[in-house]
């Protein structure tokens, strides 16, 4: 049974019986009638569901400012106050008797989700409106529902969140640059933010905006950044002073700081070990390539011809983290295949002459490719 | 007997003045919290016999100007499924009309079948004598439309009273009984409370629940209670998961 909390200082006077019984089959939800045992809570349970009245005793009916207000100060100082709250991702539902328009939208600012309006007497008289309020918790013929749409943005938001906070711990032993470090994290958060922003109809419809598609993007730029750092510290260097083989052998653009080109065939001279050195056309596809082990120096071999700036991402990080090319080739192949397919940054030619951009979008399962990318970024940093 | 005549020690009246009606001693009035104790009073005495009239005392109790005759008549008239529910009411006092203008409860006296009549045993046997209730079912809802409650003093505002309200309005478009809650058996979510009493009668007979709302409740208990979990199967190890 999903874990509840109802933040309300009403909770013990019917509405924890009400809510249980109304969107809960009579399940037990947990409540928390003030700020402090809210804190606690908060704390020390993950809850998959939060509905959070706005105003707490007489002390907040005393008060007209939305700042003032219990509701307020445990959505924002509490709930979504940093990344890494334990219920930071746990959708809130603000379950409010307030029909002030302006403070349903601040509490939407600070991180309410959705809102349901507890029934005054004064709209009894519209049936309609009883009718509709009702509807719009629990689903109609076209809705699910807001209890039920909250619920599954809760496990997207856990399941994404999870892995980001994974992404951030790894990075703080995997990643060298604190720069990059700091700008992986930034990027998560944009991702993230992007991912569970709140989209209008016009925005989909429309603009053909997908935050789905857009988080992929940004969540894929982070490999671009875990190549950086892979590539400026543990770059496979040959044994010439100035001859690592990234600028002798290997042609980089933007004055020679971070991306390869092409790549060639060079003997370097000794052995270090098996390597993974270089990728290859394997007829179909990049192939992973390891070096041949000769002596201390390096033998490396690599294949001549140009590379996309993908695949130069790829072998950058491969020779950075030491992967096994097979894994991380399947990895990133699909990935990037989904990359070239939602067209965002460049089209595949299989996708520019056949069909729309944003039909490619469409029909894109743009939510597990995040899931996927974020898992790759995960393995990398492993 | 078709009439019922309540008094108070206030009153010189007893069963030997009206020998043909029931008379009804309102002792040990709980001002404290008056409404559950009318409400208890209607349960236990006039629940079980329908009468034609009920005649009741203006003021009783320990406070002669709350006139809480007024209070107790509204509290009969929206005591749902109640026998006496639409029988005549005949307050009896000393007082004129113009001095409980500021009465909270004044505009009952605008209902059709209450009426204000003085404190005189000759004319409440006069009043006792009619044969028919002058307020039919039918009229009722449109009748205590005529009424307005001020939000009751013990809350703190709008808000409580939505609070209290919009529990009642949810249970209702959900199927549920109120009675099925616990804690909206306490005094201060009671539906004895005078105002969401009148609230609850005055919108008795709406059809506020639809097909749709049927079929809502029914397809969201399917959804809500999802598959039964066992167990789970931890894949995490599993390197083949990463292969697309």
């Amino acid at each position: 049974m999903k874990k509840v909390l109802l933040i309300d200082d009403e909770a013990n006077n019917g509405w924890k019986e009400v809510i249980e019984e109304v969107l809960f089959s009579g399940e037990y939800i947990d409540v928390a009638e003030d700020i402090a045992s809210a804190k606690e809570q908060l704390n020390s349970t993950k809850y998959d569901l939060i509905i959070l009245d706005l105003r707490f005793g007489e002390h907040d009916h005393q008060r007209s400012d939305l700042l003032d207000f219990g509701g307020y100060k445990i959505l924002s100082l509490e709930i979504r106050s940093s990344f890494d709250k334990l219920n930071f991702p746990t959708p809130v539902l603000l379950f409010t008797a307030s029909n002030k328009v302006w403070n349903i939208m601040e509490m939407i600012e600070a991180g309410a989700d959705d809102y349901y309006v507890k029934e005054h007497p004064n709209t009894a008289y519209d049936l309609d409106f009883s009718r509709k309020n009702y509807l719009r918790l629990k689903g109609d013929k076209t809705h699910e529902g807001i209890i039920n749409d909250l619920l599954k943005i809760g496990e997207k938001r856990t399941k994404i969140l999870n892995k980001i906070l994974d992404i951030i711990n790894n990075s703080k032993t995997a990643i060298s640059n604190n720069n990059i470090k700091q700008r992986i994290e930034e990027k998560l958060k944009i991702g993230y933010g992007i991912l569970f922003g709140q989209t209008t109809r016009i925005e989909k419809e429309k603009l053909l905006y997908n935050n789905e598609v857009i988080a992929f993007i940004v969540f894929w730029s982070i490999l671009e950044e875990i190549a950086k750092d892979s590539f400026k510290n543990n770059w496979v260097m040959s044994g010439n002073k100035e001859g690592s083989m990234r600028k002798d052998k290997w042609k980089l653009k933007n004055n020679g700081k971070i991306f390869i080109e092409d790549c060639r065939s060079v003997n370097q001279g000794k052995n270090v070990g098996n390597l993974i050195v270089g990728i290859k056309w394997d007829g179909n596809k990049y192939i992973a390539k390891q070096s041949t082990v000769r002596n201390q120096d390096k033998e490396i071999n690599f294949f001549t011809g140009k590379v996309s700036l993908s695949h130069q991402i790829y072998a950058v990080m491969l020779l950075g983290k030491g992967l096994d090319p097979n894994l991380a080739f399947n990895l990133f192949d699909g990935l990037n295949k989904y990359r070239n397919e939602i067209d965002f940054i460049h089209s595949s030619v299989s996708t520019i002459f056949t069909t729309s951009l944003s039909s490619n979008q469409n029909n894109s399962n743009a939510f597990n490719e995040c899931i996927e990318v974020l898992n790759f970024i995960n393995v990398l940093l492993k | 007997m078709n009439s019922i005549i309540f008094t108070s020690p206030q009153y010189e009246i007893s069963q030997n003045d009206f020998v043909e009606s029931v008379v009804s001693n309102f002792d040990n009035v709980d001002s404290l919290n008056i409404d559950d104790w009318m409400a208890q009073i209607i349960n236990d005495r006039l629940e079980k016999d329908p009468y034609t009239n009920i005649i009741i005392p203006l003021s009783f109790g320990q406070s002669a100007i709350e006139f809480l005759g007024l209070r107790f008549a509204l509290h009969i008239r929206t005591q749902m499924n109640c026998k006496n529910q639409c029988a005549n009411i005949f307050l009896y006092g000393t007082e004129s009309i113009g001095s409980l203008i500021n009465n909270d409860f004044f505009l009952i006296l605008t209902i059709k079948g209450v009426k204000l009549i003085d404190y005189n045993k000759s004319l409440i046997k006069e009043h006792i004598e009619t044969a028919d209730r002058i307020l039919s079912e039918n009229q009722l809802l449109n009748e205590l439309s005529k009424i307005h409650l001020c939000v009751p003093t013990n809350l703190y505002d709008d808000h409580s009273i939505a609070n209290i309200w919009g529990m009642y309005r949810l249970l209702e478009l959900d199927g549920i009984n109120y009675k099925q809650i616990n804690s909206l058996q306490t005094k201060k979510n009671s539906l004895n409370n005078i105002y969401f009493k009148w609230l609850l009668a005055k919108h008795k007979n709406e059809k506020l629940v639809t097909e749709e709302i049927k079929t809502t409740r029914l397809r969201y208990t399917q959804q809500i209670q999802g598959p039964t979990i066992l167990g789970k199967i931890d894949l995490s190890n599993i390197t083949n998961k990463f292969k697309r």
